[in-house]
């Protein structure tokens, strides 16, 4: 029986955890993307349509790395807050990009 | 008729290519003369050869299609001769031992390259 | 999260492409058919099978439009092609000033000159359209869905190269009559050996939907611009006399089809002529002289005459403004294959089939790798089930889609309603009898349901269309032909499909455990080996 309490924890910590890591991948990552995207092009120098196709470009590529890191980390702490952190740091460029 | 033929050309240069390539497996290259993994000297030697076929097939669609389409073909033209390369080593083994023996010319000097 | 970066992204592969592999599919199966959407539509009109293309198609279509449209301010007509029979008029009225709206379109037999008035279909572009918005719901929310979708579908294709450990080893190994080793190589290899189409085709797809998925960067701007720097001249408005048709067969127009077809070394394709019949008319060329796709979609340069044949200006296709745009119309131009001729067009549909053989391998293969420990919990024979529906149901619904274009009346209103009810209601049936037949009597019905369906195609074709398949095959109707063997080819492969699962080893159902007893799935993974996500066989 407590095996079996003991299992039943593990997998629920293991869903918690698999839970956690799809919310910061595509939440997160849609924000962290769409923020170093529009940052990259920004700072190039881009707008009107060059803007909008160099984002749509960038935005999914970024999108799919993001995506791939949050599940590589050994554990979900970690992942969780090298990824805010990251996110972090894109709004700053974004906001340095378009306060230039 | 004469756009046929450049296909055709193209084609067949990528699938000898992939031919040579394949002759990198063990499992391969065993059912050739080779009969086991070539040395890494004939190894470098068949992937040269592989990418020089390779080369002169791309500029043969640059040739026909210009730059941006001719790339587009001969990368379609690489897919399918990959999976031609795979049918014919799985279904049709006598026909690809005959062909890589004759590409690889091995008769002379297959005993002094095989891997020992 | 699994220990190891290989571990993680085999996780990962598995589980962004299973939870949706059911849609992938149908994503993958109709867009690889959208390369070929004006051939299926062709053939879905049997009205235009009559058509036949001739030298005097040309004559045919100015005695049609000076009799019937003869105070228009601009013609056009589309030339048979490799992708059409026909020949297409349209023309633009001369008080329509510079509207875009389209004015009335005709269809005419090029050999004949008689107006052809073809059924209505859904055609291939519903299994266009199907494909990046699906249909019955808001257009927003099926690109949306699509959208996630082919997004959670290119974190697969990149965590399966980084996940497949001998990629390079086993790049031509395919073995058969293997089981799970089968099912694992031909995974494979229609992934690996087609991997710059997959990663292409999935990348530019997301691209595009870019406006709907990327709400914060979409910019407001005039549908329909062109993406280059193309200049287009307004048709301009004025009364016109009714064109002498004597003096319109009299123009030089061959000499000009002639003169554009030895300039780009492509056959004309469609001719537009402003101020018809006057002495300031205006004779546009174009065909699919395009050579480079960064332009984007006014990539193709026209040829413009005057009413004595003289090359008076060349409208030049357009470049791209910058990097960025050339590289997005690059993208644009593969994903639609506008650009394509025959061969490309094939080659494109070749990797789009392999494709859909990646996606439907996958699936098929993660029920074969657990048939044995996981047989009877929920998600296991959730996913056996659906993949049935799927897969064999979606062939039995395309064939049965293809069916009912031909039985139900011509003449019925609505009928392209009726095709994608009866192709839905097809669907339907088969993903219900999927889920309650889930071990191979239900792939081997299905299959072959669709291996017959596909097989008696070309038959149905020469019994219902306006002219039978011999005069297909003696006039080289490429078109039609081509579509029949295509079913046949498809028959044939179901068929092979069907009778492989009637000898492979039957894994009964059981019924379906909602609810484990805690003990029992304590004991299921007390036995699983080690390493469940293929570790050992990749």
């Amino acid at each position: 029986m407590k095996s079996q309490t003991v299992n039943r924890v593990a997998i629920n910590r293991e869903r918690l955890d698999v839970a956690l890591r799809t919310l910061i991948a595509v939440a997160l990552g849609y924000a962290f993307s769409a923020w170093l995207s529009s940052a990259i092009a920004n700072f190039i120098g881009a707008d009107g349509r060059e803007h909008e196709v160099l984002v749509r470009m960038l935005f999914f590529c970024v999108y799919c790395t993001f995506i791939l890191f949050t599940f590589i980390f050994d554990t979900t702490k970690k992942a969780s807050i090298i990824m805010t952190a990251l996110s972090a740091l894109a709004l700053c460029l974004y906001s340095i990009s378009t306060g230039l | 008729m004469s756009i046929i033929l450049d296909v055709v050309f193209a084609f067949v240069l990528t699938y000898l290519s992939f031919l040579l390539l394949s002759l990198g497996n063990k499992k391969h290259a065993g059912i050739t003369r080779l009969t086991s993994t070539p040395s890494p000297l004939l190894l470098i030697v068949l992937h040269s050869l592989a990418y020089f076929l390779m080369a002169i097939s791309l500029m043969n669609c640059i040739d026909v299609w210009k730059t941006e389409i001719g790339v587009v073909v001969w990368i379609g033209l690489l897919q399918l001769a990959s999976v031609m390369v795979s049918a014919t080593f799985t279904y049709l083994p006598t026909l690809y031992t005959v062909v890589c023996n004759y590409l690889l010319l091995v008769a002379f000097w297959g005993p002094r390259l095989r891997e020992k | 999260m699994k220990g190891n970066v290989r571990k993680s992204m085999t996780w990962l592969h598995t589980w962004s492409s299973i939870l949706v592999g059911w849609l992938l599919f149908a994503i993958f199966f109709t867009g690889t058919l959208s390369f070929f959407r004006t051939e299926i539509t062709y053939w879905m009109q049997p009205e235009q099978h009559a058509a036949v293309p001739s030298e005097k198609a040309l004559e045919h279509g100015l005695r049609y439009l000076a009799i019937n449209a003869p105070n228009a301010s601009e013609w056009q007509l589309s030339l048979p092609d490799a992708r059409s029979n026909t020949l297409d008029l349209s023309w633009r009225d001369a008080n329509a000033g510079n509207e875009r709206r389209r004015g009335p379109r005709v269809m005419l037999n090029p050999s004949t000159g008689e107006e052809i008035k073809v059924r209505e279909t859904a055609g291939g572009n519903f299994l266009y359209r199907f494909h990046f918005e699906l249909y019955g719901i808001d257009r927003t929310i099926g690109r949306w869905i699509v959208g996630v979708v082919s997004m959670m579908m290119f974190v697969a294709i990149i965590s399966g190269v980084i996940m497949h450990r001998k990629i390079f080893a086993d790049f031509f190994m395919f073995r058969p009559k293997k089981k799970l080793l089968s099912w694992i190589d031909g995974h494979a290899i229609s992934a690996v050996l087609a991997l710059p189409f997959h990663i292409m085709i999935t990348f530019s797809g997301l691209i595009l939907l870019g406006a709907t998925l990327l709400p914060f960067n979409s910019e407001e701007r005039v549908r329909h611009r062109p993406q280059g720097t193309e200049v287009r001249q307004n048709a301009q408005q004025q009364n016109l006399a009714s064109p002498d048709i004597n003096a319109l067969l009299a123009l030089p127009i061959s000499s000009m089809i002639a003169h554009a077809e030895r300039t780009w070394q492509v056959p004309v394709e469609s001719l537009s002529i402003t101020h018809p019949g006057k002495a300031n008319a205006q004779f546009t060329l174009s065909g699919n002289n395009r050579t480079q796709l960064s332009a984007g979609r006014g990539g193709s340069s026209a040829l413009v005459f005057n009413a004595q044949g003289e090359v008076i200006n060349e409208r030049p296709a357009s470049v791209a403004a910058n990097a960025s745009q050339a590289t997005y119309n690059y993208l644009d131009m593969l994903h639609q294959a506008r650009f394509a001729d025959t061969l490309t067009r094939w080659l494109l549909f070749f990797a789009g089939i392999l494709g859909t053989i990646m996606v439907g391998t996958g699936s098929v293969l993660w029920v074969v790798k657990r048939a044995k420990q996981q047989l009877g919990e929920f998600g296991f024979e959730l996913v056996r089930g659906s993949n049935i529906g799927s897969i064999a149901g979606l062939m039995c619904a395309t064939g049965g889609y293809f069916w009912v274009n031909r039985l139900i009346p011509a003449d019925l209103t609505s009928r392209s309603l009726w095709e994608i009810k009866v192709f839905f209601a097809i669907w339907l049936v088969c993903v219900v009898a999927g889920f309650i037949w889930r071990d191979k009597k239900g792939w081997v019905v299905q299959l072959g349901f669709a291996a017959v369906l596909f097989a008696l195609v070309p038959l149905l074709d020469h019994l219902t269309s306006a002219t039978g398949l011999d005069f297909a095959v003696a006039n080289g109707d490429s078109l039609r032909v081509g579509f029949d063997l295509m079913c046949i080819t498809l028959a044939a492969v179901l068929g092979y499909a069907a009778y492989h699962v009637t000898k492979a080893k039957a894994v009964k159902a059981k019924r379906v455990n909602s609810a484990l007893s805690p003990k029992r799935k304590d004991t299921a993974r007390q036995n699983k080996p080690q390493g469940d996500n293929s570790e050992a066989l990749i």
